[in-house]
């Protein structure tokens, strides 16, 4: 049985959270996602800027500081990424999607 | 091996929390949409038997008098969450608008046209049951997927009881407002409260 190669950005808990909550939703700010993975600030960061650099998500920023609101989006991309991964880990169960 | 079974099991956690969070107050619509149907129909049940009198059937009305402002209250307290949309979401609340809407239209239209007794609790009971059971699928929330049914069922029965036997379809929509309303929702509120 041939094992598909499983992607390494989306094989790390909290992207694969990121991309599993923003395939369902038509976009999600960054204090729901801080709360749906409970991740910290920093963490949650890091995470998106690396998703955002492999163009699976768009983060949209508006203003500054407190008062400042991002918020991020699944792409194209992003999606098919999500979905080759997971059609791989299935084919670890020998599953078909 | 279990790595990659863990990685699929947050996928559908995390999207099954997500299609929670996109219902808007949901753990709280629920018991209160339920709660006001079943003392609105019960009174309205106790007053018919009682007096026989037309008015008696009119009692509905005060449902969304009631209701629409609590359910103002409540979405503007959990505004922070109700801007969340996923594809779901969005068709589970479109099914409850049309479902509202098509209830208050027929309840005022088969008022008037004297066919009240034969279809709208029916109706109601039918439409409460499907939207129910919409929504537990939706939200992969098995009670309530369960109580859609047992209401749609109690809908279908209902439209049995005609004749002298009508009044008795109002206990049915109280029996659909407990199963697939009131208790689903408040077991809800728990489910709701379970992070990823």
């Amino acid at each position: 049985m041939e094992f598909k190669d499983l992607n390494p950005i989306l094989h790390n808990e909290l992207r694969l959270r990121i991309m599993a909550a923003l395939d369902s939703l038509d976009d999600a700010d960054f204090v729901y996602l801080k709360e749906l993975t409970k991740a910290t600030s920093g963490n949650l960061s890091v995470q998106l800027t690396n998703l955002q650099e492999a163009g699976y998500i768009k983060v949209t920023s508006t203003g500054r500081g407190r008062g400042g609101h991002t918020v991020c989006r699944i792409t194209d991309k992003g999606t098919n990424a999500l979905r080759d991964y997971q059609r791989a880990l299935m084919s670890y169960f020998g599953q078909k999607d | 091996m279990e790595e990659n079974f863990e990685a699929l099991e947050v996928i559908a956690r995390t999207r099954g929390k997500v299609e929670l969070d996109s219902l808007p107050s949901g753990e709280r619509l629920f018991p209160l949409w339920g709660g006001l149907a079943a003392i609105f129909y019960l009174a309205e049940f106790v007053l018919w038997q009682w007096l026989r009198q037309e008015w008696c059937l009119w009692l509905w009305v005060g449902i969304p008098l009631l209701g629409i402002p609590f359910m103002i209250l409540i979405l503007r307290r959990d505004r922070e969450r109700s801007h969340l949309r996923s594809r779901t979401s969005r068709l589970v609340l479109d099914y409850w608008i049309f479902a509202a809407c098509a209830i208050g239209a027929g309840g005022f239209l088969f008022g008037f046209a004297g066919l009240y007794e034969m279809v709208e609790n029916p109706l109601i009971c039918l439409l409460v049951g499907i939207g129910a059971f919409i929504t537990g699928e939706a939200v992969r929330f098995r009670p309530m997927t369960v109580g859609g049914l047992l209401g749609a069922a109690i809908g279908v029965g209902s439209f049995l009881l005609q004749g002298e036997l009508w009044p008795w379809q109002m206990l049915c929509v109280v029996a659909v407002a407990v199963v697939a309303l009131i208790i689903p929702g408040c077991l809800f509120e728990r489910y709701v409260r379970r992070g990823v």
